[in-house]
């Protein structure tokens, strides 16, 4: 067979095959986001993973999110939360899961002198957002002052596994606080499972897991909770925070699940010493964290606060974190970098 | 002073020739698509699920009103301002509690507004962004 010559240079050989191998690698890279969601805890959860080989994992955590959610909710029957709200003021045993979330639970009760409390059950059975209480009469003010009571995380009895409410009145709702704990359970199992990189999403919970491959940090945007009713608010975001390797980025805000009614906005963030929607100052309250069940249960309690109290606890606690006002004030709190965005 | 770089002559079969001309032009098509479908304008699209089924895919580039049907009614609203801003908000739902009309709107990629009672997500995708995830 006839050969023939072309002239070429080393170099150039080189920077051909190593533009072809690029070109045809752009387009899957190998670390194209695999998102995996279902309906549970009463949002919209996702789980994020970076490579094929973990697909399997962010389902398995999202089974893990669904017997969680099964556990803590107060609507599932064989449920642990169902077991104590059921058991007429008699001892329960519950599992080892449900037992250390009470403890937290309780510690935050503690902490905010009942600014949260999980035994908030009756009156937010009262204040029902998933219903269209929009539509409807809101609660009675005696029907609320008849639960109020009820309401003393103090009433709450664990011991070991054994759970007893001292009042059968009482009802818990671990609603404020589940969600976080069970995000940190599924990073736990992402990262035993050897998934190094991962994002958890439990409606707007944030929970990164490990490094991100490319060296950068994670950015978690903070979404403007004004965005939806200021006319004059142009930006969706207030900022941008970049956190390292696994970290909780949470949020509590009144305008999720809200409505307003003769100028009036209810929403979802019940004061347990009012049986009312919090008066407050705060619109959101993001705080990052190491474990997402306390940046729950410190968003909570913060927005329940207000901005004074509230700023005075993050900066004494070291604790970074983001405030919005309902006047649109931004306060940042524990040295936190906020990047302001244009969008 | 310039270093001389040193040529040297390889022999290449004819064959060998238009086989490495066909990967690199093959590879440079694979490239350019793989590139446009990450640079999208103004948003990139509505994605609408409605129990994990895709619906629709709507471009951000034209307002307009989506409406979804299922166990309940959902109203989304793709809007544009003269300054071509684009945000996505739910107009109306028949749902109880409507938390998805409460929502804020959305107007960044991986933003998304759901709605629980009709199992409805509306996710704007498609635009490369910087930004992970969304704290809410």
């Amino acid at each position: 067979m006839k050969k023939f010559c072309i002239g070429i240079k080393k170099t150039t050989i080189v920077i051909l095959f190593s533009a072809a191998f690029l070109m045809s690698s752009c387009g899957d890279s190998g670390n194209e986001p695999i998102r995996k969601s279902e309906f549970l805890l009463d949002t919209l959860c996702s789980v994020t993973v970076f490579s094929k080989e973990d697909e399997k994992f962010a389902e398995g955590a999202l089974d893990l999110c669904a017997r969680y959610d099964a556990l803590f909710a107060r609507s599932s029957r064989d449920g642990d939360v169902s077991k104590i709200n059921e058991a007429g003021g008699r001892e329960t045993t519950v599992t080892d899961d449900t037992a250390a979330l009470l403890e937290t639970a309780l510690r935050y009760g503690a902490l905010s002198d009942g600014a949260f409390d999980i035994t908030i059950g009756r009156i937010s059975s009262l204040w029902d957002f998933s219903s269209d209480l929009e539509a409807r009469d809101l609660p009675s003010a005696s029907d609320i002052e008849a639960a109020l009571p009820s309401v003393n995380y103090r009433n709450v009895e664990l011991l070991g596994n054994r759970v007893r409410l001292k009042d059968p009145a009482t009802r818990l709702d671990l609603g404020g606080i589940a969600k976080g704990f069970i995000a940190d359970k599924m990073a736990s199992y992402l990262a035993e499972n050897g998934v190094s990189e991962a994002l958890i999403d439990l409606g707007g919970n944030i929970v990164t897991v490990g490094e991100k491959s490319d060296g950068g940090s994670w950015r978690v945007g903070v979404k403007n909770p004004l965005f939806a009713v200021s006319e004059d608010s142009t930006s969706s975001l207030i900022g941008v925070i970049e956190v390292e390797g696994t970290k909780s980025v949470g949020t509590s805000g009144v305008y999720e699940r809200s409505f307003v009614r003769d100028g009036t906005r209810y929403h979802h963030i019940l004061d347990p010493k009012t049986g009312f929607p919090a008066r407050t100052d705060l619109v959101g309250v993001t705080v990052v964290t190491e474990r997402s069940v306390d940046g729950e249960g410190i968003s909570t309690m913060c927005v329940i606060f207000g901005s004074a109290r509230a700023q005075e606890y993050l900066e004494q606690n070291g604790i970074p974190a983001v405030l919005v006002k309902e006047d649109g004030t931004v306060i940042t709190t524990g040295g936190i970098d906020c990047a302001m965005t244009e969008e | 002073m310039r270093k001389a770089v040193k040529e040297m002559r390889i022999p290449i079969k004819k064959a060998d020739a238009i086989l490495i001309a066909v990967l690199l032009a093959v590879s440079a098509a694979g490239g350019i698509v793989a590139a446009r479908a990450g640079s999208f304008e103004s948003g990139a699209n509505l994605r609408i699920t409605v129990g994990g089924e895709l619906r629709g895919v709507y471009p951000l580039t034209e307002a307009r009103e989506i409406l979804v049907n299922a166990n309940y009614e959902n109203r989304i609203v793709i809007e544009k301002s003269e300054a071509g801003k684009v945000r996505v908000y739910m107009r109306s739902a028949t749902c109880p509690g409507k938390d998805c009309v409460h929502h804020a709107p959305i107007a960044l990629n991986g933003q998304s507004i759901i709605c629980l009672p009709n199992r409805l997500t509306a996710e704007i995708a498609g635009e490369e962004s910087d930004i992970d995830a969304f704290a809410y």
